[in-house]
């Protein structure tokens, strides 16, 4: 009897934290729609470039925090609906993560795109501070999507719980999915090397997108060897 | 490598799901393995035998 008064209760809580996390969700959309907005205006308004190029550096800093707090937003949304039905798949807790490294490699492109134009403007002797910011964050995604491919850890959903170490099988899809990044990396940096040889500012801006192709290989075939390994 | 998972697997009457809980391990991994996607260490091979009640050579056997 007691016991059934505890269960109630603990489903009580996370039915709270249910609705604490659609607030939550509806803040990040609320943020990231924000972002958006200004990053619209900081292009269309006759602004000086100095605000505009701030305001960009803010938008794309506040957008790649949105993502990342979505996501862990998203795990724990799931983890809870997971104990409120008693029940817990660990293939979800991959698929999950699959899913996660695309949509961040994939928002890199964004970043990727704003850190080429500000490495060229570097290269060409005309960058000012903002570019070398936006060169730098340039960065941010590809080094999160491959420092998450690297650990040899997984993160739970269960509030409050602690990382745990990957099984087998995940380490198996990281390895395979470093190899494809090693490999893309190299093509890239070659095409890189060849067009810095024919002009050389493009090595340096050309250099944000050798990240982003190896970020976004490494995202990709973790995600498709999820793919393969659900069905059947 | 010669992978008799599945044979067993169903021989036993288990689903994917079930021998995966069984062994402590995720259903993908059962399923990768199965499909010759992912070759299992060693602990992971015995851990399905035990599972599945049955020696290790009766699920993975080398081929000439």
């Amino acid at each position: 009897m007691v016991d059934q008064v505890e269960v109630e209760k603990r489903k009580a809580l996370v039915s709270a934290r249910l609705i604490r996390h659609r607030r939550e969700g509806v803040m990040l959309g609320c943020l990231a729609a924000g972002a958006l907005i200004l990053m619209v205006m900081a292009f269309q308004n006759p602004v000086p470039p100095l605000v505009a190029m701030v305001a960009l550096s803010l938008s794309l800093i506040v957008l790649g925090l949105t993502c990342l707090l979505f996501f862990d937003l998203w795990g724990r949304r799931d983890a809870d609906r997971d104990a409120l039905r008693e029940a817990w798949d660990r293939d979800q807790v991959q698929s999950a993560e699959a899913l996660q490294v695309v949509v961040m490699a994939a928002f890199g492109l964004l970043y990727m795109t704003f850190g080429a134009r500000a490495a060229w403007q570097i290269a060409l002797q005309n960058g000012d501070l903002v570019d070398w910011q936006a060169a730098v964050v340039s960065l941010a995604l590809p080094a999160v999507v491959i420092k998450m491919i690297l650990s040899g850890k997984r993160v739970q959903r269960r509030p409050g719980a602690a990382e745990k170490d990957a099984d087998e099988l995940t380490i198996h899809f990281r390895r395979s999915a470093v190899t494809w990044s090693f490999v893309a990396a190299l093509a890239a940096m070659a095409g890189v090397y060849i067009a810095g040889l024919i002009n050389a500012p493009l090595a340096t801006a050309g250099m944000p997108v050798v990240f982003e192709i190896s970020a976004l290989t490494a995202a990709l075939r973790y995600w498709w060897l999820d793919r393969q390994a659900s069905r059947g | 490598m010669i992978v008799r998972l599945k044979e067993v697997r169903t021989a036993a009457g288990l689903t994917q799901q079930e021998l995966a809980d069984r062994a402590g391990v995720s259903r993908k991994t059962v399923n990768t393995i199965e499909n010759r996607i992912f070759t299992p260490s060693v602990v992971v091979a015995l851990t399905l035998a035990k599972a599945l009640d049955a020696p290790l050579g009766a699920l993975f056997e080398l081929s000439d």
